[in-house]
This record gives structure tokens, sequence and C-alpha cells, in this order.
């Protein structure tokens, strides 16, 4: 079976008698260390697909398996562990918790975890250090550029070694410089740790780096392939 | 832990509304403590005017007297009860009283006030008394026939230190109003208008003097050392003055008036022949009782009679049986069965009320009469323990009080004869007349267990002030309950905005992992925090300003209108207890989580997802 496997996801919000097919049976599936970018125009359906992966959202119908874990059938304090040990999550902005500081936002998923203090903090500081943001150590979300909060959101992200990494338009927010300097850190996490990262965007500026791409379309996969 | 550091940084990201609703609570427990310290303070101080004022702690009394304040409802042996409780442990002083309603009046008006004899060195041992003197001074012994008004009387009467008052009053036993004139001695403000206005001093021999209470008092008042050792030493009275089984006993009589059957209970000494002292006291506890229609007393004592007449003389031994006229007719009804003859003044008059306002008379039963040879006009002579009483025969009886048959009796008013023969009020028997349908049996139990003693303290006494002081308390619970929904309000706002502000926040910490229960107890945190601040604060002033008054006094003057207007510089001496400190740091915790369950709440069921969506 494959690391992640979604099969006939579909998702239908009801607002006021009007239904709409956000996801209409999406048929998906991922390997371990894919870098794969899902790309569609606004209100194909990217974000609810992404929010289905990491159990934040449910479907409507349909199974995702994310290591051998069907995690559509998990009740709702299974996936909050689910998120925490095996799920790291990027988004479009103010990811970080603005009282804490950057290493404190990285700490914060261990502390969560239950791991001793000395041992987080090293890891932690070890991750940013890695990542090239050590002068940003004790710095607070309000003291960075945006640039540098995704990067310490992506270092929170995989401080817990995941087993995928879920970023909705990481770059959305980003100038193309800051844009090109985040996506260089996800490609190098990628094939240095094989970490398995799945990300949105309509930037074909991001998609240059992925491997793999995924279109989606009216809640539709219309074209999946392979980049060399 | 994180969640405590979170919920601490998170009050410092909204600075101005952190401090507004820090500012809030400390006012809050300001208002709290001040609040509380002041109403303990003017009940101290209201207890305090009360008792060291007048009541004293405990008092003793007459069963009965504290609901009928009569003369007649005393302690007939006042020095038995004060040698039992002397030298009681906590016991540090005590004041025998005596009471008295009088009219007072001055040249230009007139005014009831209630006379209070005291003892001028015992009392200051229980009252403030002594400082209570305007003008004028304070008696300096037993002997002067002075008084001490209060201010108001002395204002309403016109009247001051140094003048005549002049009172009107009925005495123990009763009968004519007695009149005396007393010079003003002092002057009081006792701080209590209804004192002011209507409480007369008088020297407790001056007043056993003129109401006829030689030996008898109405009133011990007692004062304790410490108020916690208050029922400590009301148990330690009860046990000195056990309410022992009466040395009377009560029988059931009948006796037929108008054709209809009344009920009396006859009360004796159980020794047989041995007087009642003073029945006038018992007599006063039995009309108390809400069977009893009528009490009345009878005094039979052997005696002779002797009759001389143109040198011829003849004596007879009998019963002579002294009745009050009044009262006797309608218990036994005798005098409508009196023969009198045609020519006496007293024919077809109504014998009762004419007898009862005349002394010096006699009615004889008919075979005593006869074998005296007397007839109505003539005088005889009751000759008892040595002395002997003229007494004019006013009629005959066939059959005397009491079933009496045999005709060998005299009837007389009985005050002719306590006078003469016993030297003070006494019966043989007190004679009550029951209610209609009034069961004898448990009447007769119940009169014999209401002649003990009664020891009450401050609050059964004057359950008013104790309604007072809770009636204080009331309104500083409604304050304080007013403070305490302010503070939730306020912190509940606080919580409610922050909360909604964060919500793409919330939705991103939930997202990567928190549970529902850890942000619950981060948004508890962060209100208990406030609260907590905020009560240091506040109670960090109200400490300096309470600290303040408790040392230099605070002047309420202005609030003495409570008081009933009483004068005097006011100034109480507000604390802080430990009690209080509790309390109010108690309440502002559960307030501080009660008004952040609903924000608390709100923040953990947050759905992720829409949470996430907003910026
Ligand atoms: N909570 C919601 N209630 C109703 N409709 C929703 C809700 N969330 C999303 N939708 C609808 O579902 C569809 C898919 O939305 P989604 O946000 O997944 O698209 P997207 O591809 O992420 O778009 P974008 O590029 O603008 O982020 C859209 O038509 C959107 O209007
Ligand atoms: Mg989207």
């Amino acid at each position: 079976m494959a690391h992640l496997q979604v099969q006939a996801i579909n998702k239908v919000y009801k607002e006021h008698d009007v239904a709409t097919n956000a996801l209409a049976g999406v048929d998906f599936k991922m390997e371990k260390g894919e870098f794969t970018a899902l790309f569609g125009p606004s209100g194909s359906g990217k974000t609810t697909l992404l929010n289905i992966i990491g159990g934040l959202d449910r479907p409507s119908a349909g199974k995702v398996w994310l290591s051998d874990q069907e995690i559509t059938a998990l009740n709702d304090s299974q996936l909050s562990r689910l998120r925490l040990f095996k799920v790291g999550f990027v988004f479009q902005a103010y990811n970080l918790i603005p009282v804490l500081t950057a290493l404190e936002n990285v700490e914060y998923i261990l502390i969560l975890q239950h791991v001793p203090r000395k041992e987080r903090r090293e890891r932690s500081i070890k991750i940013l250090e890695q990542l090239g943001l050590g002068q940003l150590v004790n710095k607070k979300p309000t003291e960075m550029s945006g640039g540098q909060q995704q990067r310490v959101a992506v270092a929170r992200a995989i401080v817990h070694l995941p087993e995928l990494v879920l970023a909705d338009e990481p770059t959305a927010n980003l100038d193309s410089k800051t844009a090109h300097e985040l996506m260089d850190m996800m490609h190098k996490l990628n094939q240095d740790q094989g970490i398995t990262f799945l990300f949105s965007t309509h930037d074909p500026m991001v998609m240059e780096y992925a491997k793999r791409l995924v279109e989606l379309k009216d809640g539709k996969i219309t074209n999946d392939q392979v980049r060399n | 832990m994180e969640f405590f550091k979170m919920a601490w940084r998170n009050l410092g990201r909204n600075p101005r509304r952190t401090i507004v609703i820090i500012a809030a609570v400390a006012v809050g427990v300001w208002a709290m403590c001040i609040v509380g310290s002041y109403y303990d303070a003017v009940s101290a101080k209201l207890l305090e005017t009360v008792i060291f004022g007048n009541i004293g702690y405990v008092q003793i009394h007459r069963l009965g007297y504290h609901k009928n304040q009569s003369l007649r409802l005393c302690m007939t042996d006042g020095a038995a009860v004060i040698n039992k409780i002397k030298g009681a442990p906590h016991l540090t002083g005590y004041s025998p009283r005596i009471y008295n309603f009088a009219l007072a009046r001055s040249p230009s008006s007139s005014q009831g006030v209630m006379i209070m004899g005291i003892d001028p060195d015992l009392e200051p041992t229980v009252t403030r008394i002594k400082s209570f003197i305007k003008s004028g001074s304070y008696f300096q012994s037993d002997d002067e026939p002075v008084v001490l008004i209060g201010k108001s009387l002395a204002h309403k009467l016109r009247l001051g230190a140094g003048d005549k008052i002049a009172f009107l009053m009925q005495g123990f036993s009763g009968g004519q109003d007695v009149v005396e004139s007393f010079r003003i001695k002092g002057v009081f403000d006792s701080g209590f208008e209804d004192w002011n206005r209507g409480l007369v001093y008088m020297p407790i021999r001056q007043a056993e003097r003129i109401m006829d209470m030689k030996g008898r008092l109405n009133e011990i008042a007692i004062m304790v050392d410490d108020p916690k050792n208050l029922d400590a030493l009301k148990a330690e009275l009860k046990a000195r003055l056990p309410n022992r089984k009466s040395d009377l006993k009560a029988e059931p009589e009948q006796e037929t008036l108008d054709n209809k059957a009344v009920h009396l209970l006859g009360i004796r000494s159980k020794e047989p022949g041995k007087l009642i002292l003073a029945p006038e006291a018992i007599a006063e506890s039995f009309k108390n009782n809400p069977n009893s229609e009528l009490v009345s007393y009878r005094l039979e004592l052997p005696a002779t009679a002797v009759f001389e007449r143109s040198g011829r003389k003849r004596s007879l031994e009998l019963s002579v049986i002294g009745v009050e006229p009044l009262k006797e007719d309608r218990l036994s009804g005798i005098f409508s069965r009196v023969k009198v003859p045609e020519n006496s003044w007293l024919a077809g008059a109504e014998l009762d009320k004419e007898l009862d306002a005349n002394q010096g008379w006699v009615i004889l039963g008919e075979a005593a009469a006869e074998r005296l040879g007397v007839s109505a006009g003539d005088t005889i002579l009751i000759e008892a323990q040595g002395k002997s009483l003229p007494l004019q025969v006013a009629g005959t009886l066939k059959r005397g009080p009491g079933a009496k048959e045999d005709g060998l009796f005299a009837i007389s008013g009985s005050s002719d004869l306590w006078k003469e023969f016993v030297g003070q009020s006494a019966a043989s028997e007190i004679v009550v007349r029951l209610k209609e349908g009034a069961d004898s049996k448990e009447t007769d139990q119940e009169l014999l267990s209401s002649l003990g003693l009664d020891i009450l303290d401050w609050k059964e006494l004057y359950p008013d002030m104790v309604m007072l002081i809770s009636a204080g308390d009331y309104v500083n619970y409604i304050l304080l309950f007013c403070i305490y929904i302010i503070i939730a309000v306020g912190i509940a706002n606080t919580m409610v905005m922050s909360v909604f502000e964060r919500v793409r926040e919330f939705g991103i910490l939930k997202a990567i992992g928190t549970r529902p229960r850890q942000l619950f107890f981060m948004v508890i945190m962060e209100s208990v925090m406030l609260a907590l601040i905020g009560m240091a604060l506040g109670g960090l002033v109200s400490g300096i300003i309470i600290g303040y008054w408790s040392r230099h006094g605070l002047d309420v003057a202005w609030f003495t209108w409570d008081l009933g207007g009483g004068g005097g510089p006011y100034v109480i001496h507000p604390t802080l207890t430990l009690v209080n400190i509790l309390t109010i740091v108690v309440t502002a915790f559960v307030i501080a989580i009660l008004s952040a369950l609903y924000p608390a709440a709100r923040a953990s069921r947050l759905p992720v997802v829409e949470a996430l969506s907003k910026y």
C-alpha cells in the first residue's frame, strides 16, 4: 500500500440549500519522499483536499490512509494525535504563535509530545540552525519578516519528523526572492532528509520545484505527471 | 508549564485592555475590602453601643419578664441569686436592677419613662454609664433622692442638672399611685435615642423604697470577660441557677357562679400552713399564662375574734381569710351571697366594689356571728400573733370562699391582714380562674414551671439587634454581589474579546495538535492571572487604607442616623480579618474562573477549518 492513499473522496458543502462539490471523486496516491505540488485555479479544491489529508476536515465520502492508518475512521481526539505526531503543517501566513519566540514555536510541538525539556530544546535549536535560522532563535514573530516566519513555520513542521508535510500555498504571501529561498529550503529537506512534501500553489515558479505535478479542477484531478 | 507562560504573555498583547481590567478588579477588590471591613466595624460599634450602653452580655430575669416587663415579675430574693452567680468564671461584672414604668413630670411637660434602679457601684462594672454623663455628675451614694435623665428627656421637659423632676408610678403591691420628686443629678447621652428619651436612672435603694421592692430585683445584667466566653458563662450561670422544683402545689377546685361551673386552681405551699411571700410576683407569672383568666390570692390566718358589748366579752377561734374583693367575687361569687341588713349603708350597693375601696371591714360566717352575738355595724377585734386589729362587721355569710362550710370564719381585705399580722405581702393560697375549656392538669404544670429564672444573652434578648446587624450584612452582601457582577462582567468581556481576536491563532494551535482542554485551560489561566494581579493591587491599596483607619479611626458621624440619631463623635476602627481576606481572594478566584468559562469553551470548541480561514 502506498504511503498516502486517497480513495474516492467527495466533499460537499451545503450553504442555503446550495450544494457545492468542493471535491468530486478524488483518487490519489503518494509514496515516501515525494515532493509534489497540487495546482489548479482558485476554488478548485486544493485547500479542501489538503485539510482532509491532514485530518483537519472530514470528507463527505471516501477514505484516506496515511502509512497504513485509515485516518477517515479516526475520532477527533485520535485526529488530534495524528496531526501532532505524523503531519507537519505550513499555512499560507501567520503560522506562528505571536507570544512565543522562534525557538519556542518550534519547541511547542515537542512540548505537546512530552519530549523531555533538554532534548526538545536541543532538537529545536539544531533544526533552526540547520535551516540557517540560528539568528532568529529568540525573536518573536513580530520581529521577523514574512519569509523568516514561513521558514520558521517549516522548521516547526518538520521538527518532529512527520510522515508528511502539508503546505497550503506557503509562498502566496512572499515576494519571488523569498519564495525561492523557502522553496530551496523545502527542496533541500526533501533531498537530504527524504521528508515527504505535498504543497499547493498557483505559482509556476514554485511548480518548477516539484517532482510531480497534480492538477485539480472543479474538485477533480485532471492531470497527474511526474517531472524529470 | 508552557500554557502558564503563554497565558502570561497573552496578557501583554493588549496592555491597555489588560491594565483597564486589572484596575477594575483592583478597584472591585478594594471596594469589597472597604465595604466589608466598614460594615463589620459599624456592626461591632452598634453592638458595643447597645451592650456597653445598657444591656450587658447576659441578663437574668424571672421567667416571662422579658416579654412582659412588669415590676411584679421580679426575683423575690435578689441577694440569693447574686450570691450564687458571684465569682463565676468569666464574669467580670454584674448589675442588679429594678425597672418600673412611670410618668415623669416637669412644670412644663410630662413624658412616660422607664425608671431603672441601679446600684451606683455595680452598674459601672457592666455599662459605661459614668462616661455618658454630659452635665452634672454620676451618683455618689445610694442615699440621695436623685436621678439621671437622658438629654432628650431633659430637652423635652426643659429640665437640667439640679432641677426637680416628679414621678408618678405604681408600686409592687399596687393600690395608690406613688408620687415623688427627685433632684436631677446629671444628664446623660448614651448614644442611643430611645434611651436618651425614655430612660431614667435612680439609685436602687431609692427605687426599692418608693416601689416597695426591697430585696426584689427585675434584672441582673452581666458582663463577660471576652465575648468568646459568652456561651461558657451562660452555661455556668444556668448550672448555678437551676430551676428547682417548685415548693408549691396546685389543686383543682370548682365553684358555681351564676349557675355555671368555674374551674379554679388553688396553689399552696407544699408545707401545710406555710405562707407564700410576695405573692404578687407569682400572681404576675400566672397572669401571663394564656389559660388563666384571673388570678387572686387569699391569706388565711388562725385568729381569735373578740367581741365586747355592755361589759360582756366573747371570743371565738376562727379562720380569718383575707381576700381581694373585686377578684374574689369573680372567683367564688361570695359577695353576692353576703347578707347585709336593710338599714346598713351597704344595703343595695355593689358590695365587692364598695369593700375594695374601703378598709377595716369584716364579713363573718353566720355561725361565728351567732356565737359572738354580733350583727352588722358592730366592731370586733381580730387577734393573732399578739396583735389585734379592729374591724367593722359589714354582713354575714353562710359559706365562705374555698367552700368553708363550718361558719367559723371571717373575711376581710387581704392587705389589712398582711399589713397588721405578717408585715409584708403574703398569701396562703393563690387562686387562678381558668379560661373556659382550659385543661387544668396541663395548666397546673405550666403554672408551676413558669416560676423559674430566665438566663438570656443579648442575641436572645434583642433579636432586633441581631436583625439590624444581619440587615447590615445583607446590604453588605448585596453591595459585594454588585461588585462581583461588575468584576465578572468585566473579565468575561475582556476574555471574550481576546478570544475572538485570536480565532486564527487558536485554529493554528489546534491544527498542530493542541488539545481542546489545553486551550480551555490557557484561557482560564489568563483570566485567573488578571484577577490575581488585580486582587494583589486592590488588596495592597485596601490594606494600606484600612490599616490607616484601624490605627487612626474613621469618623462616621454622618452615618449615625442609622443608630437613631444618637450623639457623640462616632468613630469606627475598620479592620481586615483573615476571613475577610480569604473570602475576597477565594471569591475573586472563583469569579475569574466562572467568567472565563464561556470564552474558554468558545476557544476550545472552535472548528479548526473555519478558524484557519480567518485572518
Ligand atoms: N466552508 C465552506 N463552506 C462552503 N463552501 C466552501 C467552504 N470552503 C470551501 N468552499 C468551497 O469549496 C470549493 C473549494 O474551495 P477551496 O478553498 O478548497 O479551493 P482552493 O483551491 O483552495 O482555492 P484557493 O486557490 O482560492 O485557495 C470552493 O468553491 C469554495 O467556495
Ligand atoms: Mg486554498
